[in-house]
């Protein structure tokens, strides 16, 4: 194959891993601060594609400045979904919360069905179908937007998470929630606040992918195992680690892609996954550590 | 012995032929008990509501005409509709289909789409003899998978459908290169080894296949592969959520063959309503529209688009039309036994035109219907091969995206 291929290849697929960070970093806050692995996450971000599609098809209302509306109301629905449904049952271990979101994936999939119908869904504006050129490589606009915002977005949560009181206490949860609670956290509202936040994240991501790719009412399982992969990678809770392992994902998926074709390249993603969890099971940037690793 | 007691034993002795209801001499059911497994939920659910209201429909018009005619008894007998939920997994079709025999004991089975869920589910038929007949998997799937005696399978034949679109741009002029992208399920494999087939044998050229997963978001790889080839032909065979990512990815990336054909992708309406004017110029190949002329078919389009909203699609009409075949394999075998249903389903097919019209099964139980090109112009379907029946000019070549934007 010639250069030029493989160097967009690589340049695409490290800028398509912004997308891949960016519907991650939800997930990874939940995981780093709560240990829960929360299954309902591709559907908070499908939620959040569905909402933004709703306002740009019936309002004209642009993905970007609708996030103004779809990132309340995720931060909302996450917010109750913890206050009301989890936190009754952290007591009891993981195992409860996480099958917990797992009925609530379900049902929000049958909700998607009832109210947007099974076809296939895409918010198509006037510049996310552009692509930004630089040295003769061809990287799509929504591409490269994700990477940006992903990059914001890392940047938002490790000062929330490092400046403010609120995230204080969210990093003082993550490392030893008994602890946290002694020292006067109210621990239960601030899970609550963490999974608003996740939620809050996965719009973001949502959106991106509404202005990106399409979507049915059963597409939030692949951004979940993708999500799951990236945390994984970057090490459970790692802020910076998420954006990384986005990047570092997308980049094997497009190089594996381009040297044993399209059908390859989950399979390469994997085996990167299975290498680092091999070599480094707290992933690239996550520490040895019992606690959370929230920055 | 006094008269009341000479009426009594008269009518004791009645009593059991008063009961019956025909001259079979069994009792009749409250109603014929009809299966169906659909795609409701899960990936393909955009296909089960297709195919329920179609099933539905032919259903609640049977029984507004006071049912289907069973010799056995005699008379009219409703239709009783039992339907599941398969959630587009071939695991979970072969799982209703075995409940709707073992449980509700149906006399036929219909609904299925897709070749995987087909083939799973007409397995169990096989096993349990009994009929199943659909409008949901193409026929050389159907074929290769083995020798059928109680799937009855209507649908386009994959090299018919290799030949139209090959034909079609035979009418017109290209460098004749072609490029594959094909889905690794079923359809995809198929149709890709009758396109590697049939391409040469036409004077075609394939320069690129490439073969990927359902479900993949990131095209940009296999599309700057393609536009390095500089083939003037795009054949596909991808799944509707995917066709859309890719045909925006083609747009980003600026590749525009001068001819498009999306197979499975963009036969429903949500492809132009996702897409938009992007869409102008792409083709596909189906066996049914509107203005084909088939009796109830275009009132049946109407109904569904008046009630749901939504557009028509083959699925829909397929699916009526199953229901028509089968519904008259009942009242030509005259007893509800799924062996005599099974042994009337061709010559139900040859009594009756149907809403996807004529359907002759051959002797391995597929029916392949004629196969049309359509291609997207203006946000509506229109026929352009063959060129006797076509609706519109065929549209070639696809305008550049510049000039779709303005």
């Amino acid at each position: 194959m010639q250069s030029d291929l493989w160097l967009a290849s690589a340049v695409n697929g490290l800028v398509l891993g912004g997308l891949y960070a960016a519907t991650a970093l939800g997930l990874s806050m939940v995981f780093g601060v709560m240990r829960l692995v929360n299954v309902a996450h591709g559907e908070l971000i499908i939620l959040a594609s569905y909402l933004s599609w709703t306002l740009y098809t019936r309002a004209g209302i642009d993905p970007f400045v609708g996030l103004v509306v779809v990132v309340p109301v995720l931060f909302a629905a996450g917010w109750a979904i913890q206050r009301f449904m989890l936190n009754p049952l952290m007591a009891q271990g993981m195992e409860a919360p996480m099958l917990t979101t797992f009925g609530l994936s379900i049902i929000a999939q049958s909700l998607y069905l009832f109210a947007w119908t099974p076809d296939s869904r895409s918010i198509k504006t006037w510049y996310s179908d552009n692509v930004v050129t630089v040295a003769s490589i061809a990287v799509p606009n929504m591409f490269v937007i994700a990477l940006l915002a992903a990059a914001l977005l890392a940047g938002a949560l490790h000062l929330f998470v490092t400046r403010t009181l609120a995230g204080k206490a969210v990093r003082a949860a993550s490392q030893s929630a008994r602890t946290a609670a002694m020292m006067g956290v109210d621990i239960p509202r601030v899970y609550a606040l963490t999974y608003g936040i996740g939620a809050a994240l996965a719009a973001v991501g949502g959106v991106l992918v509404a202005a990106t790719f399409t979507f049915v009412p059963s597409s939030g399982l692949a951004y979940l195992l993708k999500g799951f992969a990236v945390v994984v990678l970057g090490g459970m809770g790692s802020i910076g680690g998420t954006l990384l392992a986005g990047m570092a994902l997308g980049l094997a998926e497009s190089l594996g892609a381009a040297a044993f074709g399209t059908g390859y390249k989950d399979l390469v993603g994997l085996l990167l996954f299975l290498l680092v969890l091999t070599l480094r099971p707290a992933g690239i940037f996550g520490r040895r550590q019992a606690g959370g690793s929230l920055v | 012995m006094n008269i009341g007691r000479a009426a009594c034993t008269l009518l004791l002795l009645l009593l059991p032929f008063g009961c019956r209801s025909g001259p079979g001499g069994s009792t009749a059911p409250d109603a014929i008990p009809i299966g169906a497994s659909i795609t409701v939920t899960g990936g393909s659910a955009s296909f089960g509501g297709y195919a329920r209201y179609g099933i539905t429909r032919a259903i609640a018009a049977a029984n507004a005409a006071g049912g289907v005619f069973v010799r056995q008894y005699d008379r009219k007998l409703p239709v009783r509709l039992v339907l599941y939920d398969n959630e587009s997994k071939a695991e979970k079709a072969a799982a209703d289909v075995e409940r709707l025999i073992l449980r509700d004991k149906v006399v036929a089975v219909t609904g299925l789409t897709g070749p995987e869920r087909v083939l799973s589910g007409a397995e169990v038929c096989e096993r349990y003899r009994v009929p199943m007949v659909t409008a949901g998997a193409p026929l050389g799937t159907v074929r290769k998978a083995r020798r059928w005696k109680y799937l009855w399978d209507i649908f386009f034949d994959e090299a018919e459908l290799c030949r139209k679109q090959f034909l079609l741009m035979d009418t017109v002029v290209s460098n004749r290169n072609v490029v594959l992208f094909t889905d690794n399920g079923p359809d995809g494999t198929v149709q890709g080894g009758y396109w590697e087939q049939y391409a040469p044998q036409f004077g075609y050229r394939i320069l690129y296949r490439a073969s990927f997963p359902g479900g993949t978001t990131d095209y940009g790889d296999m599309i700057r592969k393609a536009q390095a080839t500089g083939a003037d032909i795009l054949l596909a065979q991808i799944q509707p959520p995917d066709g859309i990512a890719l045909v925006r990815q083609m747009e980003a990336l600026n590749w525009k063959p001068k001819a498009a054909f999306l197979e499975r992708a963009c036969e429903a309406a949500d492809f132009w309503e996702a897409l938009g004017c992007s869409a102008q110029g792409i083709c596909f190949t189906t066996i049914w529209h509107p203005e084909c002329g088939y009796p109830g078919a275009k009132e049946l389009a109407q109904a569904f688009h008046k009630e749901t909203g939504r557009s028509y699609t083959t699925h829909l009409v397929g699916a009526y039309a199953a229901v028509q075949v089968l519904l008259k394999a009942i009242e030509l075998a005259g007893v509800l036994d799924a062996e005599a249903i099974n042994r009337a389903v061709r010559a139900a097919a040859a009594a009756q035109p149907t809403v996807l019209g004529d359907i002759r099964f051959a002797e391995d139980q597929t029916a392949a219907q004629a196969t049309m090109v359509l291609q997207w112009q203006d946000g509506e379907r229109q026929i352009v091969y063959p060129k006797e029946i076509a609706t519109r000019a065929f549209l070639y070549p696809l305008p550049a995206w510049a000039d779709l934007r303005k």
